[in-house]
């Protein structure tokens, strides 16, 4: 003779079981917030600083009488190929500055001695085809590091072709150059 | 089941109606890492940076054919060439397609810029009016 007394225990027993299982996986699946780069957000930080600072130095310094903006600090040094210029103002003026206002680099988690970086210019020649020459870094002896390198880019319209150690085949009209700086961590 | 106590029916279902809502709220809390998770790649993927940049050159050019060519004829083969020029080098360096077309220079106290960028995953376009005294 079966005692049929512990069927309703049971069942209750099963669904609670399966309750538990289910509750435990969605609150544990949920736990694990997926964070798309979040691997990335410190070479996010750095590529807005670059940004930021390119974006500061094509700033006209004032406005003339007749609202025309004035030439910029880095169209000027793009113009006359100024390439010691062009790092030291990146790097000293802005990147790693010690007087007030002080540096942009404090807010982002690596100190920015340990940045490193590398800038081109890209147009497009006589043939319609495109081109690139370095602007040298005086620093380019120490390069070192293999950390993950960002890229930041700025358009430059220059009212005339740009002098010094430029390739022969651009044009000798206004055009549009694209500044890229590459930036890593050494 | 008729040796069954019955009294403890009350328990049971306030234990189901407990687990249901337990259940409702964990379907929420994974919907709302979802919901973190589009609207991050949403702002990761925009090319903001890009954008503004490309909008202060062309906007840049627009204002040196303004200053510097005649009213009416322009001076287009300049013009041609420093659209191609932005053309080339976005597809070249910036994997991006970009085209802007400015509309006349006739004095006729506005003119429309329109910019089109594509980089495959952002499709944006726009039209920036400018007001001037000619």
């Amino acid at each position: 003779m079966v005692n049929e007394g512990a069927q309703l225990y049971t069942m209750e027993g099963i669904a609670a079981g399966l309750i538990m299982l289910l509750t435990a996986y969605l609150v544990l699946g949920s736990t694990s917030v997926y964070t798309p780069g979040d691997t990335h957000i410190t070479d996010m930080q750095l590529e807005q600083v670059g940004s930021d600072i390119l974006r500061v130095m094509d700033t006209p310094r004032e406005l003339t009488g007749s609202l025309q903006p004035a030439r910029t600090d880095l169209e000027l040094m793009v113009n006359a190929t100024n390439a010691n210029g062009f790092y030291a103002s990146y790097v000293d003026g802005y990147l790693c500055r010690t007087q007030e206002p002080l540096a942009v680099a404090k807010e982002i988690s690596v100190g920015c001695k340990d940045i490193q970086l590398n800038a081109s210019i890209w147009y497009v020649g006589k043939s319609s085809s495109p081109g690139s020459y370095l602007l040298p870094n005086p620093y380019a002896g120490s390069y070192s590091g293999l950390g993950p390198g960002v890229r930041v880019t700025h358009w430059i319209h220059t009212n005339w072709k740009p002098g010094g150690a430029i390739p022969s085949d651009m044009r000798t009209e206004p055009q549009e150059l694209l500044l890229e700086v590459l930036m890593w961590k050494a | 089941m008729e040796g069954v106590n019955t009294e403890g029916q009350w328990i049971i279902m306030m234990g189901f109606l407990v687990s249901l809502g337990i259940f409702f709220l964990a379907i929420i809390i994974s919907q709302s890492t979802l919901v973190g998770q589009t609207t991050a790649e949403g702002v990761l993927e925009f090319p903001k940076n890009d954008i503004q940049d490309l909008r202060h050159d062309i906007l840049q050019v627009e204002n040196f054919e303004r200053t510097n060519c005649p009213s009416g004829s322009g001076c287009p083969t300049l013009m041609g060439n420093i659209s191609q020029e932005i053309e080339q080098i976005s597809l070249y360096r910036k994997s991006a397609l970009v085209h802007y077309t400015l509309s006349s220079w006739d004095c006729s106290g506005r003119r429309d810029v329109v910019i089109h960028y594509d980089n495959g995953v952002t499709v944006y376009d726009e039209t920036t009016k400018i007001f001037y005294s000619c």
